[in-house]
């Protein structure tokens, strides 16, 4: 190459500088002379130039997405595992599924379907784990074995399942020509194998005619199932997913999809599901088609088609055979003259269909055997239980009217048996009904009273009652009759030291419920003590008791021993009752907390390494353990998913913190119902994770939900109520909704003054991060609101001299906010100078970041001399003052 | 004055171990607002990471020395640009750790797209590629990392790097080639 050759960048510089095209080419021609590989790089680069759009120009947004997939197909021969692929034999909105052999460990053929990309593969196979033991337990002649799960080296999840040789069960009774009856006796078949599912915990989430296969066998036409447990593990997102292409055309099948599932975000799935599934089968077995018009379905936009799945009552399938075009071939195809076709569903089979279809799931058959013994009635000409009203419904509703009246009963009990007179926390609670639910209860509870008795009622049903979780009105009564029974425990029981032991717990978990957290302590140290002394600390009662005291001990920020205390009891459950045990993972729900508080929540101010990976630790293992002993759906297992979720959330692992969010959520509801306190906080999670992948209109109706309960449940000036609103006022402005999101931050900030009465730190810190989102948002009149209540919630130092360091970078953090808000209307600068003042005074003038923001307010402030004292001590600190807090 | 501030005088005189130090108090800065930003719990947002390293210089140094110093405020801006990418490439390596057991492996433009509709750049890939561009064309990497990773604008990347903008928009033109040509 010539010396005196410009560099390939003052070449692509000079040319970029001529926009004539001939020009610029002689230009090169001319400067790159004879050395074609500069001119080949000068080319390269300025093509590169033309078509790089806007790439780049965006800076870099957030802390990182992503998924991973391979090519988009697999090819006949091609080995996965030890199958080898041998023809495709169907293609869905899911996947592709082909046939493929087996060699290892025994030779056979099986089905294996591919699913389509788009996906976390961990993900898929995690839940398909998760559900691995309970489909194994299914063993239905009417089932198609799930056998097997894996990724391809695509990185594809895949599942292989038994080989069934069937056409769809509509296409096989048209060929055939089945009659109705016939029809029917098919179907009650059908419905026996789904029933033996959901008996083993399994529910199918997306039974359509295609997934229902049929055979002869010894000319009998045997139906079997197929696709058990893909729905669960691929998750419904990639279901919704795959529905469209992306021109927006249907490709999935939606007329089999349940109300429920037609909601954006469906978290609460249950066993009815199938049943509604069911009802559109069988609806087309005898109709010829589906509820819904297909085509209508497809043709409407996404949200609407949502809609009338959700809404639209479908017409009864006898009256859309009577309008049906085809109805002569429906007929026909059913053996039937069209006009007797009709009068055989007309009736008993209408009522039978449309109430498998119900849009609320509480007045569909509730088991599939269910709605199968209503068909065996109708085939053997006994009056459907579908005609006549429910009574079990009405019944649920009389119990869940009186539910306060038992809960308050319950309660009253067990103050009496702790030798309390509670006449006015009775008359404040409870109603006439709990009189008379009270009076047979306390006799009930005199004929067996046992101390184990005692304590059962105390943890199910006061500790139930006293939770504001549960309860608000109630658990705001109670602190002051605990306060007073607390202090007659020993009085009480100078010889039960047991009894001592299980009250003082159950006394402490009460009063952690209610934020009560200093006295909880008190309460469960003694607890701990007692239990100790009594049975060891390896006793579980004992360990049990440790946990109590350790969550306890977090809630009052007592975060170093917490962490030390729960440490040690994870480890003594697991080496005592094994790993994964119900009450090791509960205590492993709360370590992961305070260790992720420990490594980037408030307590991080401490001592905690920032790079600490603990709190992913222990939650992941308590969960993997706990699905592999209790299995995936237990309280316990779903619980510590969602802080595993919740830890996820916290490291930026969106997608997947998503998904285990989603799951503990789904599962929490499905057993807890829609207002546990769990499931509530789950699907808080799982709003937040829909935020953070910028759903935001899903996390917002999420949000919406969740706040709705917790307004109800907790009143609106809990805290955990005012979070959630706040959340949804982030997720509203996200959307593009800030209207919608002022008006939520406004109702927020109506409460302030009940709210500003809480005072204790880390709710000051709330109020903080609340007066910094107003001024991102230059709502400076709130926000200064919201300032002035963090300053006057932090007005009380915490007595517990761990906390002082906390206290004083909460201090610190108000005053550097205080030097950000304009000085109209509210001039916070002095009150900056007065906080950064004491936040030096607590830290004994050693920290540097305190000194700054001191040295700023008095600045701001016009004290120059207050501004060079602060820097002068600030010079004497020791060096890298930032490095280390 | 802060110690930052005075780092950076410091680097304007020209001791090289100044530009040492600075590094590692940016990053350690950057870190913790990030992490307390998490903790904070607050909005669906994600972390915004121009957001972050702008709110970073405004604690390190802060707002009195703003509008002055524009070059030394460029030492700044190219400590925490290095820093961010460093965050950044870090948390993207932990994810494909985790999701490839080890294996590292390119992303797809389409995948990411589902996910988020901006930042839609293979970082990883990006990060070697800049490593690489700067060993042949130090200057544009410089600008590159300035306008992508600290999210700065012509006009103040040519004040931070004390070039003219006519410049700097070349250096950009032929970063972005450059890059994007072994990225497609």
């Amino acid at each position: 190459m010539p010396s005196d050759l410009p560099s390939v960048k003052a070449i692509f510089d000079q040319a970029l500088e001529i926009e004539n095209n001939v020009e610029r080419s002689a230009y090169l021609d001319k400067v790159c002379g004879g050395v074609p590989e500069v001119r080949r790089r000068v080319d390269a680069l300025l093509a590169a130039y033309a078509n790089a759009g806007d790439f780049l120009e965006e800076p870099v947004a957030e802390l990182l997405p992503t998924a991973a997939a391979g090519p988009a197909s697999n090819q006949v021969g091609e080995t996965i595992g030890p199958y080898k692929l041998l023809q495709q034999i169907g293609e869905g909105g899911m996947g592709t599924v082909y046939m493929a052999e087996q060699t290892e460990p025994i030779a056979r053929k099986v089905a294996l379907k591919i699913i389509k990309p788009g996906m976390d593969s961990r993900h898929v196979i995690a839940r398909f784990e998760a559900e691995r033991q309970a489909l194994a337990l299914m063993d239905h002649p009417n089932i198609a074995k799930m056998l097997d799960a894996g990724t391809t080296d695509a990185g594809r999840p895949y599942f292989v399942m038994e080989l069934v040789k069937g056409i769809s069960v509509i296409q096989y009774c048209d060929e055939r020509r089945l009659d109705p009856r016939e029809r029917l006796e098919l179907f009650i078949t059908v419905c026996q194998a789904v029933q033996h599912a959901h008996q083993k915990g399994i529910i199918h989430r997306d039974l359509k005619p295609s997934n229902v296969l049929v055979a002869d066998y010894d000319d009998r036409p045997v139906a079997k199932i197929i696709d058990f447990g893909v729905a669960k593990a691929v998750g419904q997102q990639l279901v919704e997913r795959t529905l469209f292409t992306e021109f927006g055309q249907v490709i999935g099948t939606v007329e089999y999809m349940s109300p429920e599932q037609a909601k954006l975000n469906q978290l609460d799935i249950d066993t009815r599901t199938d049943i509604y599934s069911l009802g559109v089968l069988l609806y087309e077995l005898l109709a010829g088609e589906t509820p819904f018009d297909k085509q209508r379905l497809r043709s409407a936009a996404f949200d609407e088609m949502l809609r009338i799945i959700r809404e639209e009552e479908p017409v009864a399938p006898s009256s859309r055979l009577s309008t049906s075009q085809s109805l002569p071939s429906i007929a026909a195809n059913r053996h039937l003259e069209p006009k007797k076709l009709a009068t055989v569903v007309r009736g008993d089979l209408d009522w039978i269909v449309m109430k498998s279809m119900e849009k609320d799931r509480a007045r569909r058959y509730q088991t599939a055997t269910g709605l199968a013994e209503d068909l065996h009635r109708y085939l053997t000409d006994q009056p459907v239980e579908a005609r006549r009203p429910t009574r079990a419904y009405r019944l649920k509703k009389f119990i869940r009217r009186n539910k306060l009246g038992v809960l308050a009963a319950a309660a009253v009990l067990a103050a009496l048996a702790i030798g309390l007179v509670a006449s006015t926390f009775f008359a404040a609670t409870a109603s006439r009904e709990a009189n008379r639910a009270t009076a047979a209860l306390v006799q009930a509870e005199i004929n067996g009273k046992k101390a184990e008795g005692v304590n059962n009622f105390l943890t199910e049903e006061v500790f139930g009652l006293a939770d504001p979780n549960h309860n608000k009105r109630a658990g705001m009564a109670l602190v002051e009759a605990l306060d007073i029974a607390a202090g007659k425990i020993d009085e009480k029981f100078p010889d039960d030291p047991t009894l001592r032991a299980e009250i003082r717990q159950r006394f402490g978990e009460i009063y952690s419920g209610i934020d009560q957290s200093s006295k909880a302590v008190e309460q469960l140290r003694k607890a701990v003590d007692l239990r100790e002394s009594l049975a060891g600390h390896l006793d579980p009662a004992t360990m049990k008791c440790q946990t109590a005291l350790g969550l306890a001990l977090f809630k009052a920020s007592h975060w170093n021993e917490s962490q030390k205390i729960l440490e040690s009891v994870w480890a003594n459950q697991t080496r005592v009752l094994g790993a994964g045990s119900a009450d090791g993972t509960e205590t492993a729900c709360y370590l992961a907390v305070v260790c992720l508080e420990l490594r980037g929540g408030p307590a991080a101010w401490s001592t905690f390494p920032p790079e600490n990976d603990r709190d992913l630790e222990v939650s992941r293992q308590g969960y993997e353990a706990a699905l592999a002993r209790l299995g995936p759906r237990r309280v316990e297992t779903l619980k510590i998913e969602n802080e595993l979720g919740w830890v996820m959330r916290w490291r930026g692992q969106f997608k997947e913190a998503s998904g285990y969010a989603k799951e503990a959520a789904d599962g929490l509801r499905e057993l807890k119902g829609t207002d546990d306190p769990d499931a509530l906080f789950a699907r808080y999670n799982y709003a937040a994770c829909l935020g953070e992948l910028k759903s935001f209109d899903d996390a917002a109706a999420e949000f919406r939900q969740v706040l709705a309960a917790r307004t109800r449940l907790l009143g609106p000036t809990h805290f955990d109520t005012i979070c959630t609103a706040w959340q949804l006022g982030m997720a509203l402005r996200n959307a593009g909704k800030n209207d919608d999101a002022l008006k939520v931050i406004m109702q927020v900030h109506d409460q302030l003054g009940e709210i500003r009465r809480q005072k204790t730190p880390l709710r000051a810190e709330k109020m903080l991060g609340f007066a910094a989102d107003c001024r991102d948002l230059k709502e400076f009149r709130i926000g200064g609101d919201f300032l002035d209540s963090a300053e006057e919630m932090a007005s009380a130092a915490p007595d517990d001299e761990n906390q002082h360091r906390m206290y004083a970078r909460l201090l610190n953090d108000i005053a550097w906010e205080m030097t950000r808000f304009p000085r109209d209307p509210t001039d916070f600068v002095p009150r900056a100078v007065k906080l950064a003042t004491k936040a030096c005074e607590l830290s004994s003038y050693k920290n540097a970041t305190f000194l700054r923001t001191l040295a700023e307010a008095c600045e701001i402030a016009g004290d120059q001399d207050g501004a060079a004292h602060a820097q002068e001590v600030l010079k004497g600190l020791p060096q890298s003052p930032d490095a280390k807090q | 004055m802060s110690d930052v501030t005075q780092l950076l005088q410091a680097i304007d005189g020209g001791d090289p171990r100044a530009s040492a130090e600075l590094l590692p108090l940016v990053y350690s800065e950057l870190r913790k607002l990030a992490s307390q930003r998490l903790a904070q719990e607050r909005s669906g947002q994600t972390l915004q990471a121009t957001a972050l390293v702008h709110e970073a210089y405004l604690r390190l140094v802060g707002p009195a020395e703003l509008d002055q110093q524009w070059h030394s405020r460029g030492h700044f801006f190219a400590a925490a640009a290095e820093a961010m990418r460093r965050i950044l490439v870090e948390s993207a390596r932990r994810k494909q750790r985790v999701r490839h057991g080890g294996e590292l492996r390119r992303v797809d433009f389409d995948e990411q797209l589902q996910i988020s509709n901006e930042s839609c750049v293979d970082l990883l890939a990006l990060n070697e590629l800049l490593d690489r561009l700067a060993t042949e064309e130090p200057k544009v990497a410089e600008v590159v990392k300035l306008r992508y990773f600290a999210g700065l604008t012509i006009e103040e990347t040519a004040q931070a790097l004390q070039l003219s903008v006519r410049t700097v928009n070349r250096h950009w033109a032929f970063g972005r080639a450059w890059l994007y040509e072994r990225m497609s």
